[in-house]
């Protein structure tokens, strides 16, 4: 569906994409693809180039088997877009919208009916009627989001979708997303909220200095990358450094870290952690705490970004 | 690429359309000595009756404007329509010094006479039997002098004089303060020699340049009414305004026994007819205010009587 | 095609486009005249009590060339205000994305902009030249002006201000900027006539329509027949070119 290759985009003097591949192959059941990078990282410049909106230096973007014209804008069949802060016609009702969004390559009539089905998938039925400047910003996501699907695309790119959203706003997009994941979209999803990524996303990619550095399964990422990271709280909590040393002189480590008096240990090995438990116990340290630390996607994102060793 | 196209075919229709309009407005005839530019507007197809509209003095041209001066009248453009709109086919045309290069060499009154007598020909020789002249101001002697030569059915004197220029040139200097500084010139134009002192007029006033001189000379030899008295087998209509600051009523009295006399109740020189003093010059300059719409009528009923 | 032509008089009704625009026009179309007619009583006292009527053209002709004048100088500006964003607010609020992805046709889109305001200007611009007419002839005695003559007015003030409007248009989709579209259009509005005098070249550009406008009269003269023809070309050409230009500006 997506194939990125060699990538190159500058913005004056500045490199922005340096290379970049990504290679995302057709599924035929949903799939949410995160985007993941920092502010400046190239994920807007990504998918303005995905969508046949932007030109870009050299490389080669073939999207839904279109190849994008590095010269000049491309039109790419089967594909919808939302741009971080979409601009929506304001003074249009929701279905005003959503039914001029259809008209445009379908009858009136036919438009009516897939305009009050992309109402009723957005949950907006009920502000049909209502002028799209008077809605809240969940509001217009959702409705910015239904009307990418007006011609019922394959492929949907959305940047940063729920940026700037309430708790109850994020919650309403991440929901619609995963329906529309169940009705078989495939979603190229840009954001740098990582709680949004772990929840809804399927695969990830993140990018970072123009390059994609990591990519994968959640799953994946999870559990391979980061390395397997204990909790460790002792009564003895004035002899944590030591403790400490005496960690890293088992060479078996590549992480320590001494947080709110509790030590964390991350090992390469998954089983490791039994000869840490054995010189806890050997040691006469009395043990408060001793838990598996459950991996988060922000861990994996600071390590990239902090350089360390995977 | 298809856009740049359109835009090279759009420049190109522009040009031809701008030619188009041109080349239909005015079309030439070529007489032996100038060519002239000229307008014919056809009432109906198969019209054998015409009135030839000739200007007043000056570089005016075939709508009655000065030509290179702000502001227009569209004194001839005006009844032209008029006319047309009563049935008639119109002749007007470009007076040959509009281009000042056709009387350098022959700055001849004479030539005006020329170039209609040729025109009346050449409208014969189109076919119309019934060829009426209106001449407008000075245009009112050349059609004159020009049914003397060739004849037509009608003329039709528009504020015309029936007194030589000489005199009401004189008249006009007199009541600006100009008389005896005047007199001088028109006198020694008048046994034919050239004045060649300075002259205490200023040129905007009235221009006694060589050129004009020579102009004024041979203008000057021809009497109005005793050239209309001379046509005998042709139909006069003489109207003047009532408010014309260049040519008194009185002046269309004088031709009192030569033909239909009708006098423009409020129209002035360049027969609008105008409701206050003001607007009588302002009108020289501003087509809206439009002719007098009895000015067409009466030619109408002229023609058909 | 509908499509597009319906959602730009939607835009244009719910944003009060086309009601600041007949405003504009409907209010200085009776305001002049009424303005005139109270002229001579305001600057009485200026003139000593004298009767200034013979001076000034006070009269339904004199009426409709302020409008004229006006309808040049501060309609023109309203109308390149109301309408600057017209192409270059859509882009830089990204309100075109989302239907640029679905396909929409950029062409169409200009198109339909411009046939839209073209048609509302026209009719606007003659509907006002009407009532001032009217107006100005139950409030003033003397000479009238034929019904027909601010017909033509209309019609070429008319194509004057959809001149205004493609170069808004045009540099809407260059620049993206609407402030910049307005203020590049209204400068050739503006200096227009002045150049294309200076070079004795009206009769080939827009500012023609003005001069022709001017004469008041319900005929057309050879002149003015050519400041239409060319005007509409150039008209034609900016659109040709908003339609290069949006090709390939960046919409994002």
């Amino acid at each position: 569906m997506i194939q990125i290759t060699n990538l190159v985009k500058s913005f004056g003097n500045h490199q922005v994409l340096k290379n970049l591949s990504i290679n995302i192959t057709n599924n035929k059941s949903g799939l949410i693809y995160g985007f993941l990078g920092k502010n400046g990282a190239g994920k807007t410049t990504t998918m303005n180039i995905l969508v046949g909106l932007s030109r870009f230096d050299s490389g080669e973007c073939v999207v839904n088997g279109t190849k994008i014209n590095n010269k000049r804008r491309t039109f790419i069949e089967s594909i919808g877009y939302l741009p971080e802060s979409p601009g929506l016609h304001n003074y249009m009702t929701a279905y005003e919208y959503l039914h001029y969004l259809c008209n445009l390559f379908m009858d009136s009539t036919t438009a009516s009916v897939r305009a009050e089905e992309l109402l009723d998938l957005s949950g907006l039925s009920s502000s049909r009627d209502r002028k799209i400047g008077g809605f809240s910003r969940g509001m217009k996501q959702r409705l910015g989001i239904v009307g990418t699907l007006a011609h019922n695309p394959k492929l949907i790119f959305l940047d940063e979708p729920t940026s700037a959203l309430d708790p109850e706003g994020r919650y309403q997009v991440l929901a619609l997303l995963e329906k529309l994941k169940d009705q078989g979209k495939v979603i190229f999803l840009s954001t740098h909220l990582l709680d949004d990524v772990e929840r809804i996303c399927d695969r990830v990619g993140i990018l970072d200095d123009g390059r994609l550095v990591k990519e994968g399964s959640i799953e994946d990422l999870l559990n391979n990358e980061v390395g397997h990271t204990y909790n460790i709280e002792i009564k003895e909590s004035n002899q944590l450094e030591r403790l400490a040393k005496e960690i890293e002189a088992m060479q078996k480590t590549n992480k320590i870290t001494i947080k709110n008096s509790k030590l964390q240990v991350t090992f390469n090995d998954e089983n490791d952690y039994k000869s840490l438990l054995n010189h806890l116990l050997t040691n006469n340290y009395t043990l408060v705490d001793f838990s598996k630390h459950k991996t988060k996607l922000e861990d994996v994102f600071l390590s990239i970004y902090r350089g360390e060793k995977q | 690429m298809k856009e740049y196209i359109f835009i090279g075919v759009i420049v190109l229709a522009l040009a031809l359309a701008t030619l188009f309009v041109e080349a239909s407005n005015l079309k030439t005839i070529q007489f032996d000595d100038v060519t002239l530019e000229y307008r014919l507007d056809k009432a109906s197809r198969n019209n054998d009756t015409i009135v030839v509209l000739v200007a007043g003095s000056g570089a005016t041209d075939y709508n009655g404007n000065s030509v290179g001066a702000k502001g227009k009248s569209d004194v001839l453009l005006q009844l032209s329509k008029s006319l047309n709109d009563y049935g008639y086919d119109t002749f007007r045309f470009n007076k040959r010094n509009v281009k000042p290069e056709n009387i350098i060499g022959n700055p001849s009154f004479d030539v005006f006479i020329d170039d209609l007598e040729n025109v009346i020909i050449w409208l014969k020789e189109q076919n119309y039997s019934k060829i009426y002249l209106a001449g407008h101001s000075q245009g009112s002697l050349v059609a004159a002098l020009a049914a003397q030569r060739e004849q037509v059915e009608g003329v039709i004197s528009l504020a015309g004089t029936a007194r030589p220029i000489n005199q009401i040139l004189l008249e006009q200097l007199h009541r600006i303060g100009y008389y005896d500084e005047a007199k001088k010139v028109i006198d020694s134009l008048l046994t034919n020699d050239l004045y060649t002192e300075e002259i205490g007029i200023p040129e905007n006033i009235v221009s006694f340049s060589d050129v004009n001189q020579i102009f004024m000379m041979t203008w000057m030899k021809h009497n109005p009414y005793k050239v209309y008295k001379s046509l005998n087998n042709t139909k006069l209509l003489f109207m003047q305004g009532t408010k014309d600051i260049q040519v008194s009523i009185e002046e269309l009295y004088l031709f009192d026994g030569l033909g239909k006399l009708v006098e423009l109740k409020g129209s002035n020189h360049v027969l609008k007819v105008i409701s206050k003093e003001s607007d009588n010059l302002q009108s020289y300059t501003d087509p809206s205010f439009l002719l007098d719409p009895n000015v067409a009528k009466e030619i109408d009923t002229f023609i058909r009587n | 095609m509908k499509t597009y032509l319906k959602k730009e008089v939607l835009y244009g009704m719910r944003n009060y486009k086309f009601l600041i625009i007949f405003a504009v026009y409907i209010f200085f179309a009776l305001f002049d005249p009424l303005m005139l007619k109270f002229l001579p009583i305001i600057l009485a006292d200026q003139f000593g009590g004298m009767d200034i009527t013979e001076a000034m053209a006070i009269d339904q002709a004199g009426a409709i060339q302020n409008f004229l004048n006006t309808n040049y100088q501060i309609v023109t500006l309203v109308i390149a205000i109301a309408l600057m964003g017209l192409v270059a607010s859509e882009i830089k609020d990204k309100e075109i994305i989302i239907p640029t992805c679905l396909g929409m046709s950029l062409k169409k889109w200009i198109v339909s902009k411009i046939f839209v305001y073209s048609i509302f200007i026209i009719a606007s611009s003659i509907i006002a030249q009407l009532i001032c007419n009217i107006y100005a002839l139950t409030i003033f005695e003397g000479r009238s002006i034929e019904i027909s003559a601010s017909l033509k007015i209309g019609l070429l003030m008319g194509v004057f201000h959809i001149f205004i409007l493609s170069l808004i248009i045009f540099f809407g989709a260059l620049t993206k900027k609407h402030g910049i579209s307005a203020f590049l259009a209204l400068l050739a509005a503006y200096t227009l006539p002045a150049l294309t005098g200076l070079f004795n070249i009206s009769k080939y550009t827009p500012a023609g329509l003005i001069n022709e406008a001017g004469y008041l009269v319900s005929y057309f003269s050879t002149d003015g027949i050519i400041s239409l023809v060319w005007s509409v070309g150039a008209i034609a050409i900016i659109i040709l070119l908003s339609l290069i230009t949006i090709e390939s500006t960046e919409l994002v």
